[in-house]
């Protein structure tokens, strides 16, 4: 199967550990993702909330250069941003949303205009769960992280609306109010996923500038039940959630407290360490909230 | 109020005269207008709004209640409706806009309303009626997303942190020692590049979606 | 004399053959299940709103009435399998275990009735992940002697009789994201009949009904109503049910209680939720079968909803009952005995 790979804005940049792992874990299981290279920004929020017909374009715009371009018949994204803009566009192509006729001229006009709704779009963690599955991980553990306790968050786009990822509708789809892929997929590198009753709750990130304070008291929330539940780390499927409660994590301990300290990693580097990969190929060193320190204690890393 | 001056007497205490002065009036005038329902209808993502049966199954899930009280979408709605205006303003212009975009509202809506997305759009509604007396953060944030989208294509993290301070007037705080010290161990770990990759053929991508915008 | 094809063996196709055979037509009733009574046999319903008299007291009598005429025959654990011809001269395969038949008749009648709505798919609700969420016909098996639990009511987690009780209202009706924006007709009433009965056997619990709108419609429907917050202090809350979670090994619900404006957190024993009414396996077969009309959501749509009410799209094809929509089992006795006018007078022409 050839997949179209969208990494999104964020993995080339302050995620890139997520992007790295990503790739290397995809290519240990034998996934092969072909990056759609000249790939554009999904248009977030705020384009959603500025201009319908863009916020329509953009994301067509990555399903189009996969399709005409790459030749693929799916696109996966690591990012519940990018997955939540990409299906949310399939939905309005296949409901003939009446920027529709738009979108296939600008696609024709600056693209290969091959893309009119019919893209199979895949979050990465849905993805990995149901083609390579937690039995192949089991099996190609080296390194065991047992003694190691997660805690597994997924954010709000993984799962949420429902109106467009289907969740309860569509096999291959995780449980929208009870996610499981990830923590399945982590229980079978050795870790003891913490019961956490946080796991789909919202981190704020989308407001992590425009309302620093509600966002950090949204995300302190999430850190400290983790931390609560006696969770090491807090594992996540999604880079802006990834902002949101690392890079922002020093705020929010001013803001909070200890309580809310908490390393922060992405579920495809402890895949990767569990493999046998190193923490430095693996950027386990990248993240803010310093999850090389119980790594090591846990001799680990 | 001065003209109805009968005899008014509730558990015993007589409100007229007076007393009645100090009492604000609990009777809403019912004056519908549709003209607010109409404008929200035709911004992005409000269009779903007249489904909306006021079920209260997005404002009972809602994530912001535990976080900024009265924060109700379905009262939201209900107000634009209905063209209660200045009880949009007066009561739930500094709510609006704190939407998280968690989804749960959209996901569990029996009617197909987007939710989030018309909550979005009651806020652009506020915003473009300038009831905030200035530039909002998420108008700000909004905009230089959609100027650097449109100029490269993609999103560079710092420089967007950076024009989105500037814009909003606090530069200095992100000049304050933690940011620095943040950047630099950012920066010395590869995280941030200062020069980031730029798309083959943008241009002409830039050229037309500028056209969309006029 | 023709003989008359009727499926479905629960009230209305019941009705309808006795009806039928009382004027002297020979009836073949097929019925999928082992049984006859359909869903109020399927779910022991108990009693029947809004005069909490046994279900039995209705439902034997139309049972009794097909059993013990001679004029029908009732082929049961069999269906149609094909039709062929035009009216009055059709020919049907008739399938079961035993092998397979087939007979001539004059008319068909399609009474394939309902199927209660399947909450797993509400996945906010929990229904599947949490044991003590149950839906209205588990309740009604449960408050049924018969029933699996000799009448009790018992949370399934651990056999306790649960102190406090939540009712969800229409769950999957009014729906469209499930693709059922149409009422259930009778959620309302039954989950009303429901916290009565609960109140009457265990006068200590507390029973709450999260709502939209009461549609309190049918004969007797709205004084009970009254009488729920009369005389049981049943309490209604104006806001649909959001979510349910697990809080410290107890239910734990959300939803807004509109009046007030305000999110509720409420912690409770038990969670009901009044599952509406979708179109059955059944009534979609019978329909690709037959090759009649289905509206949206897989009813049966009458040829003219004012007109011909018991007409199907095709001559000589009669349907009634909740297999047209949502209908209470006063309104499908009143179908069934409506549509056995209709065929005996186009079985005359």
């Amino acid at each position: 199967m050839k997949i179209g790979y969208f990494p999104g804005c964020s993995l080339k940049g302050m995620a890139r550990a997520y992007d790295e792992s990503t790739k290397i874990v995809a290519e240990e299981f034998g996934i092969d993702l072909m990056e759609i290279e000249d790939f554009n920004c999904c248009g977030a929020l705020e384009i959603k909330g500025s201009n319908e017909k863009l916020s329509y374009m953009l994301p067509a715009r990555v399903m189009d250069s996969a399709k005409g371009r790459f030749n693929v018949d799916a696109v996966v994204t690591p990012c519940n941003g990018c997955y939540h803009s990409l299906l949310r566009t399939n939905e309005a192509m296949n409901e003939n949303n009446a920027s529709k006729g738009d979108v296939i001229s600008f696609l024709k006009d600056v693209g290969y205009g091959t893309y009119e709704g019919d893209m199979d779009v895949r979050h990465f963690l849905e993805l990995f769960y149901n083609e390579i599955g937690p039995e192949k991980v089991k099996s190609s553990v080296k390194k065991t992280l047992k003694g190691l306790k997660v805690a597994s968050y997924y954010g709000c786009l993984y799962e949420r609306p429902k109106t467009i990822t289907k969740t309860g509708y569509k096999s291959k789809r995780d449980d929208s109010e009870n996610p499981y892929f990830q923590d399945e997929l982590l229980k079978a590198t050795g870790a003891e996923v913490v019961e956490f009753h946080a796991s789909a709750s919202c981190c704020g990130g989308a407001h992590a500038l425009q309302d620093e304070s509600l966002a950090a008291t949204l995300s302190a929330a999430v850190l400290s039940s983790a931390k609560e539940a006696g969770a090491d780390m807090l594992v996540l499927p999604c880079p802006l959630c990834g902002a949101a409660l690392d890079i922002k994590q020093p705020e929010i301990i001013k803001a909070h407290g200890e309580k809310a300290k908490l390393p922060v990693v992405y579920f495809t580097q402890l895949i990767g360490l569990s493999i046998g990969k190193s923490p430095k190929e693996l950027k386990l060193s990248d993240p803010i909230s310093n999850p090389m320190e119980v790594l090591k204690a846990k001799g680990l890393a | 109020m001065a003209e109805n001056t009968d005899k008014m007497v509730i558990d015993g205490v007589e409100l007229t005269g007076i007393w009645k002065e100090f009492l604000p009036s609990r009777i809403l005038y019912e004056d519908v207008t549709t003209e607010f329902l109409d404008e929200v209808k035709k911004l992005p993502g409000g269009s779903t709004i007249v489904r909306c049966y006021q079920c209260g199954t997005c404002s009972g899930g809602c994530t912001l209640p535990d976080f900024v009280d009265k924060f109700n979408p379905r009262r939201f709605i209900d107000l634009v409706r209905r063209g209660h205006y200045d009880i949009l303003v007066n009561e739930n212009k500094d709510l609006v806009w704190k939407c998280v975009s968690c989804q749960r509202c959209t996901h569990r809506c029996p009617r197909g309303v987007n939710t989030q997305e018309v909550v979005r759009a009651i806020a652009k509604f506020l915003e473009d009626r300038k009831v905030f007396g200035k530039l909002t953060n998420d108008e700000a944030f909004d905009e230089i997303f959609m100027e650097e989208v449109i100029e490269d294509g993609r999103i560079d993290e710092v420089k967007i942190v950076k024009d989105f301070y500037s814009k909003t007037g606090r530069l200095k705080e992100m000049m304050s020692s933690d940011q620095i010290a943040l950047g630099f161990k950012m920066l010395t770990s590869g995280r941030i590049k200062l020069f980031g990759g730029k798309i083959k053929d943008w241009k002409k991508v830039s050229q037309r979606l500028k056209e969309e915008l006029q | 004399m023709k003989t008359v094809l009727v499926i479905g063996g629960g009230v209305t196709g019941l009705k309808a053959s006795s009806e039928l055979a009382e004027m002297g037509y020979n009836v073949t009733l097929v019925e999928k299940e082992d049984y006859l009574g359909g869903q109020v046999a399927k779910h022991k319903y108990y009693k029947l709103a809004p005069d909490l008299r046994l279900a039995g007291e209705v439902i034997d009598p139309v049972i009794k009435a097909v059993e013990n005429n001679s004029n029908i025959k009732v082929y049961k654990h069999s269906h149609v399998a094909a039709v062929s011809g035009n009216a009055p001269e059709f020919k049907a395969k008739i399938k079961n275990s035993k092998g397979e038949s087939e007979e001539n008749f004059g008319a068909i009648v399609v009474a394939t009735g309902f199927e209660h709505f399947d909450p797993t798919v509400k996945q906010e609700y929990g229904y599947g992940r949490f044991k003590d969420v149950v839906t209205n016909a588990e309740v009604e098996e449960m408050l049924n002697p018969g029933g699996p639990t000799n009448g009790e009511l018992k949370r399934p987690s651990d056999g306790e009789t649960p102190k406090k009780i939540a009712i969800f209202q229409c769950v999957g009706s009014r729906d469209r994201q499930v693709g059922n924006p149409y009422c259930c007709r009778v959620g309302c009433v039954v989950s009303t009949k429901q916290a009565i009965e609960i109140k009457e056997k265990y006068p200590d619990s507390e029973v709450y009904v999260y709502y939209m709108d009461m549609r309190m419609f049918g004969r007797g429907w709205e004084e009970l109503y009254g009488k729920a917050m009369e005389e049981y202090e049943i309490i209604f809350t104006r806001g649909r049910g959001a979510e349910v979670t697990l809080k410290n090994q107890q239910l734990s619900l959300r939803a807004e209680e509109t009046i007030m404006d305000r999110p509720i957190q409420h912690s409770v024993d038990m969670i009901i939720l009044a599952a509406g009414m979708a179109a059955g396996e059944g009534t979609i077969e019978a329909a690709n079968v037959l090759g009649i009309k289905q509206n949206d959501y897989g009813f049966l749509e009458p040829k003219d909803d004012f007109v011909s009410p018991n007409e199907s799209s095709k001559p000589g094809i009669f349907i009634a009952g909740a297999d047209k929509g949502p209908m209470d089992i006063e309104n499908c006795i009143v179908e069934g005995a409506a549509v056995a006018a209709k065929v005996a007078s186009s079985l005359k022409n």
